[in-house]
């Protein structure tokens, strides 16, 4: 090697190792930004509350990532490491127990003057063996969608719904559709009569006792949605419904706030009513599933030196009624803060608020163990599937399903 | 004369360096993150293959380094390095529940046993120093009492003896110098670990700048005999070696959450000895054999007979060729989403179809049965796949020379003898190694079982952990990935070295059967 060609090499060594020296501080620099990592709904709400409603965190600047669908976050977030995760992740109530399991979520503790702005409730699906893991944001629950273009008078019972469908079976692809799939037919397994769980006198969960066998619902089962030949008669749809009531060609639906934007467009608003779902006798709804979306804290924050910014994000911003209460007009969901709710003037949102005030705490240690070999929501399609479409003989494929969620409650339980 | 891309003499000099200057500093950046993440043996990785890129193109090494050394560099990161991460992975308890590591699983487990204190006690905290020490002035928001706290001691404050804001919150004080917005947020996560005690063996921990909360302490944790110790039931938690803190007088109460920890064989034995996970992973394996074989089968079988009917100058053959190339040049997720959809039970074309020709009376629910899902599966792979083996096939025909069917022909062979005789036997010795490697892909072809069937249909009430239509890549992404409360990556990995195993070892014994490494 000749020197000229030696002075080339250091230059260009030197060079390389200045600008690396001179670019490694700023790397580290960028450590005071909080990333939030969300989904596809919740991230651009939570970006337009904050234009609206800038946090003030000295020192801080938060980022959102929203993911292009909650299955791609929940991808991400199972494979996030503190290199990579985030240091709040704004996700549903499930995300407690299994974050918590995993060591990926920090407790808050939180004092009792913003404690007691949530229902005990709220806090309790955000908890995992006595701490709490996130802070309620707003409440995940369902309620039924009218199309009251195909629906001239509103159901008082369940009857009704299903005779105002067999009376149109030729202009209907379905009476009723579950836009959310298993998750969101809560509501009617309860307005017939069943229950994941019956409640013990303290209002927790007897887990026990539940209630997929119950006779009530075994006999509204077939009275209501089976046809003589043993299988669907068509009314109750929990998958693939979506486009056919957004279509018009199904009259009833149920779901959340997360989709009524969407069916106020493809249906028009004044086309649209939002109420419980009725229950067999007039005066009755089912209850539907009332999850909480929470924003939590993560242990990568600690990692990522943001942690005491990530809690004043959580605590201090996200909790507060104001952020709440303009929050719910972006999300079309009623907040978990009790002032911010209080202050709720959308009739759609207040509907969801009542139809969740009757709704089930949903417990996903339960719902979600696979003691079993399968959760409660795949329980639930197989259930379904076999009944409605392969026409399994009723009491028999329900007893089963019964058999096999109460195993999985029981291991959630002892977890 | 030097040259390098296009560039001679010294231009060709500088520009290599620019080039390597500007990897150099990527990677430069890429460890200095990697060491400030604590990935300390990821970024020894990078020094590693940045030095054998320096090394390559600085000083004189030979030609073929040079070459092969990008490639060399992208085989270690993507394709050792994870083979290498699932080997040690399938000897580790790695799952839901035992995930971080000891020291964060210890970490985790004392800031769970911090408890606020039932009154809900909350201050209002204003940070600074008293002398060198860390302090903080505190308004009780319960009381509005406010007192002057270090890491030692606590001092209530007399009205007048303080100064406060609006919200009666102190802002200054004798003695107590508060730090700035800036001076805070500089502190970080520092300001979280202060805890300032009140006495009465509480104290309060804040939980960021302004706010502070009175919590207690149940478990502490002894590094030297690395046992945790309730304060108030008294228990003493030791490593119970499988990746918890258990309880010394109760093996079952144990501390959450775990770490991942070594348990080598367990996974493997657990695939083969527990009745669980033993009887979905020989279901899987053998349907996973089947749906290779059968793929690879149906797909030749198809591909060659096409290529024999094409194999002669004909009118429009080009055209054919296109049309049967055609699912080919389609990306294969499109395809597979469409078939998904044509298949679907209520608006799906193929249930449409069968209904207008009156051989079906109401839609069939394709996906819910076994039977059906797998026929289908085999079918739209048989879709994907035929085109390649269309290609491969013209191409070997196309390889043999004509003379030697000339010269059956010759002999008296009738076309069905010169067929079976001389082209199968040639046109197999070629394709063997395609056929083989076609098999391999299809043993852990994921993407069509996830798209198409999600590996169902499921039977959820009789237990069953797998679908009818899972094969062992997507059995292992179910029991990795999509179960969220019950991820378990170390069996997961399990799987892996399983289905590597089976993987090469039958391409291992299929090529030496036709001896087609002679021919390589």
């Amino acid at each position: 090697m000749n020197a000229r060609k030696s002075r080339v090499i250091g230059a260009a060594a030197a060079i390389t190792l200045g600008a690396s020296a001179l670019l490694a501080p700023a790397a580290s620099a960028a450590n005071k930004t909080i990333v939030v990592w969300t989904d596809e709904t919740r991230g651009p709400s939570l970006t337009k509350l904050m234009n609206a409603l800038p946090p003030n965190i000295p020192g801080y600047e938060v980022q959102v990532k929203a993911f292009s669908a909650l299955t791609a976050l929940d991808a991400a977030w199972a494979n996030a490491t503190a290199a990579t995760g985030p240091d709040v992740v704004i996700s549903n109530s499930a995300y407690a127990s299994q974050g918590a399991k995993d060591g990926k979520l920090m407790p808050l503790t939180l004092p009792s003057s913003v404690k007691s702005k949530f229902s005990a409730g709220a806090l309790g699906t955000l908890s995992y063996k006595g701490s709490l893991y996130g802070i309620p944001l707003d409440m995940d629950t369902t309620a039924m969608y009218v199309n009251t273009k195909l629906v001239k008078v509103m159901p008082r019972t369940f009857g009704d719904m299903v005779k105002l469908y067999l009376k149109n079976k030729s202009k209907f692809t379905a009476g009723f559709c579950a836009l959310d799939g298993v998750w969101g037919s809560q509501p009617v397994i309860t307005a017939l009569g069943g229950y994941a769980w019956g409640l013990k006198s303290d209002g927790t969960a007897n887990i026990m006792n539940v209630g997929l066998d119950a006779p009530k619902f075994v006999a509204n089962f077939k009275k209501f949605l089976l046809a003589k030949n043993g299988k669907s008669n068509g009314f109750f749809k929990w998958a693939d419904c979506t486009p056919d009531f957004l279509a018009g060609k199904i009259p009833f639906a149920n779901s959340g706030g997360w989709n009524l934007d969407k069916a106020r467009t493809s249906l028009g608003s004044s086309n649209l009513k939002i109420m419980a779902v009725p229950g067999v006798k007039a005066g009755t709804t089912g209850a539907p599933w009332t999850g909480y979306q929470g924003a939590y804290v993560t242990t990568f924050s600690g990692a990522h030196g943001v942690s005491a910014g990530a809690m004043q994000f959580v605590i201090q911003y996200l909790a507060d009624a104001k952020t709440q209460a303009k929050g719910a007009a972006f999300t079309n969901r009623p907040p978990a803060n009790l002032d911010a709710a209080a202050q709720v003037t959308d009739p759609s949102v207040a509907g969801f608020s009542k139809a969740g005030s009757r709704g089930v705490a949903q417990v996903d240690m339960y719902l979600n163990n696979t003691a079993s070999g399968a959760n409660w929501y795949d329980l639930l399609t197989d259930m379904y599937t076999k009944i409605l479409t392969k026409g399994a003989p009723l009491k028999a494929t329900l007893r089963r399903a019964a058999q096999s969620a109460q195993m999985d409650f029981v291991a959630g339980y002892k977890e | 004369m030097y040259r390098f891309v296009g560039f001679r003499g010294m231009p060709a000099v500088l520009f290599k360096f620019l080039v390597l200057g500007i990897i150099d500093i990527v990677m430069g950046i890429a460890i200095s993150s990697a060491f400030a993440a604590d990935s300390t043996i990821l970024a020894w990785a990078m020094i590693i293959a940045i030095g054998f890129i320096n090394y390559a193109y600085i000083f004189r090494a030979p030609t073929p380094v040079k070459f092969m050394a990008p490639g060399i560099v992208f085989l270690a990161a993507f394709v050792i390095v994870p083979i290498v991460y699932t080997v040690v992975m399938s000897g580790f308890k790695f799952q839901t529940g035992n995930i971080i590591t000891k020291p964060e699983a210890i970490t985790q487990v004392l800031a769970r046993s911090v408890k606020a204190d039932p009154s809900g006690a909350a201050f209002d905290i204003t940070i600074g120093k008293v002398g060198n020490e860390y302090a903080a002035l505190m308004h009780n928001q319960t009381d509005g009492s406010v007192s002057l706290a270090t890491t030692s001691k606590t001092t209530l404050l007399a009205p007048g003896t303080y100064t406060a804001d609006a919200n009666g919150v102190p802002t200054a004080a004798p003695g107590f110098t508060p730090l700035t917005a800036d001076e805070i947020a500089a502190l970080g996560d520092k300001i979280t670990e202060l805890r300032f005690p009140d006495g009465k063996g509480k104290y309060v921990a804040p939980q960021y700048g302004t706010l502070g909360v009175l919590v207690s302490q149940d478990l502490t944790y002894n590094a030297k005999t690395d046992i945790i110790t309730s304060a108030s039931t008294g228990a003493q938690y030791v490593d119970n070696g499988t990746g918890n803190f258990a309880n010394k007088s109760n093996a079952n109460d144990f501390l959450t959450p775990g770490w991942r920890t070594a348990n080598f064989p367990q996974n493997f034995v657990n695939l083969v000895t527990n009745p669980e996970m033993r009887d979905p992973f020989i279901r899987v394996f053998i349907w996973t054999v089947m749906f290779a074989f059968l793929s690879v089968f149906t797909t030749f079988l198809l591909g060659l007979g096409l290529a024999l009917a094409l194999d002669k100058p004909m009118r429009g053959r080009a055209v054919y060729r296109s049309i049967l190339i055609l699912p080919y040049a389609i990306p294969s997720f499109m395809s597979i989403l469409v078939w998904r959809g044509m298949f679907n039970t209520d608006f799906g074309v193929i249930n449409r179809l069968l209904t207008s020709m009156h051989l079906i009376s109401s839609n069939v629910d394709w996906f819910n049965s076994t039977f059906d899902a797998r026929v289908i599966v085999i079918l739209v792979n048989l879709w994907l796949g035929f085109p390649y083996m269309y290609l491969i096939s013209s191409g070997a025909l196309q390889a043999i020379p004509s003379e030697l069917k000339e010269a059956a022909s010759i002999d008296g062979a009738t076309g069905l003898q010169s067929l079976r005789r001389i082209t199968m036997p040639l046109l197999l010795e070629i394709l063997t190694p395609l056929l083989i490697s076609s098999f391999a892909f299809n043993f852990n072809n994921f993407n069509i079982i996830y798209l198409l069937t999600g590996g169902g249909p499921r039977e959820a009430l009789a237990g069953e952990r797998a679908g009818g239509t899972d094969i062992l890549i997507s059995y292992a992404y179910q029991t990795a990935i999509s179960a969220p409360n019950s991820r378990d990556y170390g069996l997961a990995s399990a799987i892996s070295m399983f289905m590597f195993v089976i993987v090469a070892g039958l391409s291992m014994w299929s090529i030496r059967r036709s001896k087609a490494l002679e021919e390589f």
